[in-house]
């Protein structure tokens, strides 16, 4: 598969990226490491005139910890990210996640923002454009209907990004800069939970994620556990992040944020399966009853090669593995 | 018989395999480092002067219509367009067996899967060629379309896939040696069970890519292409293109692996080929990865049903096969596949009464073929399962069961398949001791298991596809004090590595060192006659006329170097770069003066070597006899194998994973242990992937739902075991060198051995595959229910 054409635009400083963003918008993508979107062109899921790449903004490009905070340039690659000894050493979860994306081939290219702008994805829409072809165009693709669910006007597909699960429950903060100025919200607000439109840059807005700050004190532990059908190249069946705030070591359990990729239109949190912890030891019913909660919490869509019900299966193993693992419990 | 004899004359087997220099050395593959550097050249990567691109318009809409009317004329306008090209303008049926071709170019009258090709365009660039497909209109008229095999016999009367071919079948056999239903009677276990297996691709790195260049001046067509078969595709353009066959030439610039999807010619080549002819300009065509899908030619599934019967003693008295191949759209290579899935029940083991039903049945799916093991790993799956099954219903390990049933070298079977030499059972043995099979087997922890399996390939068939009497395998030796030793024949190295053995075998034969050898290979031109690479068959048969041409070459440097040494040219011996008295090893001399005195003599040395299989249907040449039997499946001689595999399955997440792998072979003599290592390796990786995660999927209307490597799972290096592959001591004496195969047996008991470690692990016997984890979880509840 080729290319579309395109031009390619290649800004110097983030001040000159904003005004060609503005100027380009509707018509522009933005590329970082490109590992997604240029699937994507190939398949013609986007056709964009202009090309607006991040490549020479080195100053979006790092790692560094300030005031009980680590704070990420959004073009770090995911092998950056995987190897920062920082990272190893304090976000152990935040590694796993980064090194559990696509395989070696991709993580030196792919990075962790690009990865967190990723577009939801679904068995009918990530096609190339002769198989989508032998179809009417499904509600994500411009059409009418889901060939999911055969619903009007709603799109169902999946967020399958590995990264985002594991920096909300750790009660991440990103930066998004525009021609408005910057504004700072919690990553969990970044998603919308519209399979069109799954992020709130990602219907074109002339915004840039410029910055992830992950605050150190919010958690005790956190682990990221990824089920996929080959350990390598793709994306999750399910993913499950936990981050715990322990009073103490196999103590009480203070706050438990528990989020989930691959069964949503978004990063799914299981609240109530979270609040089955909080406030209670990690004993084995508790941690039975949150695996039960989160696995009853989420609604699974059948948009890649697994069905639903093996997802929630998944889930309620995954989040009861991860759990006592966290908390020191013995099976 | 047309063995050749043994080499020199001696007849002790240990003696010989002393003396080999070059064959049984790991030495690297010849083509591995210009792969390994990125520098060999594929057919995607060249360009000629004028070339220009093609593309395929495919059928998106149906898996079967009748095409009403294709409107080029748009797409003719288009400024860069050359031409256009339909069904109509080239209709000469085309398919690797004469007898059921009927592939087109093109489509012609009706489409009879989703992504036909209907029409095909020319193009300066391949943008241009992309919006002139879209600019073709083709008006369909839907038929009903038929995906399930069962469904397309049943409703032949309302539908046809062909209109020749009454009950939508190709073809439908019944082979019966011996009374079958007797035999069952008086035995004391039998067992019956279905199986079915699943619709796999090869997924070959490089999809098929050819140019051709028609010269408008001298009719001279030209193409390269990524093929196993020059031969056949050759012949066939030759047919389809109405141009003698001495005005084409074939040349395989790096082929990107094959497995047997390039096993017959290539809508791809035709098209070139038609396009280039009627623009006068070199014309390439290079699939995408979704039309390697479409025009497949992958694994037959195959609904199977086996049964099996023992005597007191377990020693099998008869199999009853009955196998519906779901062929997909069009022949290829189905009659063969379907003969084949009847013969491989007869061995390995031996089989006094047998019998196998099968039918090969159109459906509106992509063709299926060849694939690396053809017609045997289905029936393979079924048989080593059941007998794993009839073991625990004697109460024996599976072991006992196979190696007391296991053939033996001279084994006739009772179809008449001949076996020269069989190290099978040494096989079973190596493996089973590695592994500590049976120190595990029964006694592991619930969710692991360990299985074992046998099985075995041909090495070689006993015909051409079409009537002829030809050697299958010409060699020409060329030796010059310039070029060295050349070795021409138009074989294909597919990635197989038939290029370094060729070298070692030429040099063994010699007395010369491998890296001395320049083999040239794949071209239809420049090399000696060569059918092609599949069956196993290349190492055996240019073996045997690697040694025919050679004895020549050696023949002609001996006499000369005779008068050199004074001493008569049948006591010399040549060796290491060396000729010299077999009596007197005073009297030596270099090998390269005595080339440079024959050239100065008598010319350039040429010599040709010639293999033709034995034939063993008919009649027997030696007794006069008429010899009964099927005529397919008959070898030469046959490699065999056992692989036993443990795995971990996941109670909870139903994954299932291949921890470690222990296979032994019987190869014969390897020429190249590395080479046979990395077939075997790879054997394992292939078969795991039809028994664990591929599977072509179709929608209720037959549109292909994975067509992309990202969605069809092919196992990656991280599914990969532990793989301890052992190659027996073994030597045909019967074949040039000692050999047999290695490419194709490997990948006959990985399926079935996997199968049983997971009986093993979870007392789930399955018979569907492939075996995903949602099928585990589904079966482990079901038999905590029955529990
Ligand atoms: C074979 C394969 C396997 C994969 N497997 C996985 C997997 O297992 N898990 C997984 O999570 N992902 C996977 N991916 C997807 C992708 O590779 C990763 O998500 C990667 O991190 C994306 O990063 P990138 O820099 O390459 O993004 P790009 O492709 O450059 O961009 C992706 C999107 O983000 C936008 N974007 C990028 N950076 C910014 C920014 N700073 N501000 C605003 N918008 C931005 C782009 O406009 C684009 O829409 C896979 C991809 C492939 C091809
Ligand atoms: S969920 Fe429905 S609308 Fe969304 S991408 Fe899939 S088919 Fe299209």
């Amino acid at each position: 598969m080729r290319l579309p054409k395109f031009q390619y635009l290649e800004p110097a400083t983030l001040a000159e990226t904003i005004p060609l963003l503005m100027e380009h918008q509707g018509r522009s993508k933005v590329i970082a490491g490109g590992t997604d979107l240029l699937v994507a062109l190939k398949q013609r899921l986007h056709t964009p005139a202009y090309l607006i790449s991040l490549s020479n903004l080195a100053a979006l490009k790092g790692i560094r910890e300030e005031d009980g905070m680590v704070t990420i340039g959004p073009l770090t690659t995911l092998e950056g990210v995987s190897a920062a000894p920082l990272i190893r050493e304090k976000l152990p979860g935040l590694a796993q996640a980064a090194w559990e994306v696509g395989s070696p081939l991709l993580r030196p290219m792919a990075t962790i923002g690009g990865n967190l702008c990723l577009d939801n994805r679904c068995r009918f829409y990530n096609q190339s454009l002769f198989w989508r072809s032998a179809r009417q165009p499904c509600c994500k693709a411009g059409g009418k209907v889901c060939h999911v669910t055969n619903k009007e006007n709603a799109c169902f597909s999946t967020y399958s990004g590995d990264v985002a699960p594991v920096l909300i429950a750790l009660q991440a903060e990103i930066k998004l800069v525009g021609s408005q100025g910057e504004r700072i919200l919690p990553l969990e607000q970044f998603y919308t939970g519209d399979g069109r439109r799954p992020n709130l840059i990602g219907g074109g807005e002339a915004e840039l994620l410029t910055e992830i700050r992950i605050p150190l004190s919010s958690h005790t532990g956190c682990m990221y556990k990824k089920y996929r059908l080959r350990d390598s190249i793709d994306f999750p069946v399910v993913g499950v992040a936990v981050a715990l705030r322990l009073d103490q070591p196999q103590g009480i359990c203070r706050e438990a944020k528990i989020v989930i990729t691959g069964v949503g239109s978004r990063p799914v949190e299981a609240t109530q399966a979270g609040e089955k912890l909080t406030g209670r030891e990690m004993r084995p019913e508790f941690i039975l009853a949150a695996s039960e909660t989160a696995a009853a919490e989420i609604h699974p869509v059948r948009t890649d090669q697994v069905g639903p019900s093996f997802k929630r299966h998944l889930v309620r193993v995954m989040v009861a593995e991860i759990i006592r693992e966290l908390g020191g419990v013995d099976r | 018989m047309n063995y050749k004899p043994a080499p020199e004359g001696f007849a002790g087997v240990s003696l010989m395999k002393e003396k080999f220099t070059q064959v049984g050395k790991s030495v690297p593959r010849v083509d591995a480092p210009q792969k390994v550097k990125g520098e060999a050249i594929y057919t995607g990567d060249m360009t000629l002067p004028g070339m220009v691109y093609g593309k395929i318009k495919r059928c998106t809409e149906y898996a079967h219509a009748i095409i009403k009317k294709i409107d080029c004329s748009k797409a003719l306008a288009l400024p860069g367009v050359l031409a256009v090209l339909t069904g109509d303008e080239a209709p000469n049926k085309w398919g690797i067996v004469p007898q059921s071709a009927n592939e087109t170019a093109l489509a012609v009258g009706k489409v009879r899967f989703h992504g036909e090709g209907v029409a095909a365009v020319a193009a300066v660039d391949e943008e241009t060629a992309e919006a002139a497909l879209d600019l073709i209109e083709v008006a369909y008229e839907p038929l009903p379309v038929l995906l399930d095999p069962f469904e397309s016999m049943e409703r032949a009367g309302e539908m046809l896939i062909h209109e020749d071919s009454p009950g939508n079948i190709l073809h439908a056999g019944d082979q019966v040696y011996g009374d079958v239903d007797k035999a069952f009677t008086e035995c004391a276990y039998v067992l019956e069970k279905e199986f079915r297996t699943s619709y796999v691709n090869h997924a070959f790195l490089e999809p098929h890519s050819a140019l051709a260049s028609y010269d408008p001046q001298n009719g001279q067509l030209h193409l390269w292409a990524s093929s196993q078969v020059p031969h056949y595709l050759h012949r066939q353009m030759s047919n389809v293109l109405e141009i003698p066959m001495n005005k084409i030439r074939v040349t395989l610039p790096t082929v990107g692996g094959g497995f047997g999807g390039k096993g017959e010619a290539a809508s791809s080549e035709f098209i070139a080929c038609l396009l280039s002819r009627k623009t006068g300009r070199p014309v390439k065509v290079t699939f995408e990865r979704n039309e390697v899908f479409f025009t497949h030619k992958g694994r037959h599934i195959c609904y199977m049903k086996m049964k099996i019967g023992l005597d007191k003693n377990g020693y099998i008295q008869a199999v009853d096969f009955d196998n519906t191949l779901d062929g997909g759209a069009y022949a290829g290579w189905g009659v063969v596949v379907m003969f084949y899935t009847a013969s491989m029940i007869h061995l390995p083991y031996k089989v006094p009464n047998a019998r196998a039903r099968v039918r090969r049945v159109y459906t509106n799916k992509p063709t299926c073929g060849a694939m690396r093991g053809l017609g045997g790993v289905q029936p393979r799956f079924a048989m080593e399962c059941l007998l794993d099954e009839l073991a625990e219903m004697m109460g024996v390990s599976p072991y006992e069961l196979k190696i007391k049933n296991a053939v033996e070298s001279g084994h006739t079977a009772i179809n008449n398949l001949y076996v020269p030499h069989s190290e099978y059972k040494k096989c079973l043995q190596t493996a089973v001791e590695k592994s500590g099979y049976l120190e595990k087997h029964g006694k592991l922890p619930f969710g692991k298991g360990i299985g074992l399996a046998g099985g075995y390939y041909i090495s070689g068939t006993a015909y051409t596809l079409y009537q002829s009497y030809k050697p299958h395998t010409s060699v020409l030796l060329r030796v010059d004090t310039e070029g060295g030793v050349t070795l021409h024949c138009a074989a294909a190295e597919i990635g197989q590595g038939c290029t370094t053995v060729m070298a070692q075998m030429a040099a063994e034969a010699l007395g010369i060192r491998y890296e001395d050898v320049h083999i040239v290979l794949g071209d239809t031109e420049l090399g000696a006659f060569d059918l092609g690479s599949f069956a196993s068959r290349l190492t055996y048969a240019a073996g045997a006329a690697i040694k025919e041409a050679a004895a020549e070459i050696n023949q002609k440097l001996k006499e000369v170097a005779s008068g050199m040494l004074g001493c008569r040219a049948d006591q010399l011996a040549i060796k290491d770069r060396k000729i010299y008295s077999m009596y007197e090893t005073k009297k030596t001399i270099e090998w390269e003066k005595v080339v440079q005195a024959c050239v100065n003599s008598v010319g350039a040395l040429t010599s040709i070597g010639h293999y033709s299989p034995p034939r063993r249907k008919g009649i027997d040449l030696i007794s006069g006899n008429r010899v009964q039997g099927a005529n397919i499946g008959h070898s030469p001689t046959f490699g065999f194998s056992c692989q036993i595999h443990e795995v971990d399955v996941d109670l909870e997440t139903g994954r299932i994973r291949v921890t470690k792998v222990t296979e032994a072979g019987d190869c014969g003599q390897a020429v190249n242990p590395m080479s046979v290592e990395g077939q075997v390796e790879g054997s394992i990786m292939f078969a795991m992937g039809q028994a664990l995660y591929e599977e072509i999927k179709l929608d209720e209307n037959g549109k292909l739902l994975n067509p992309s490597l990202h969605d069809y799972k092919t196992p990656t290096v991280m599914e990969m075991p532990e793989m301890d592959t052992n190659i027996v001591d073994s030597y045909d004496p019967t074949a040039p060198f000692g050999v047999k195969e290695t490419g194709e047996g490997a990948v006959q008991p990985t399926i079935p051995a996997i199968v049983n470690a997971i009986d093993d692990a979870i007392g789930v016997r399955f018979t569907e595959l492939p075996i995903t984890p949602e099928k585990v979880l589904k079966a482990l509840k079901k038999k905590k229910e029955a529990d």
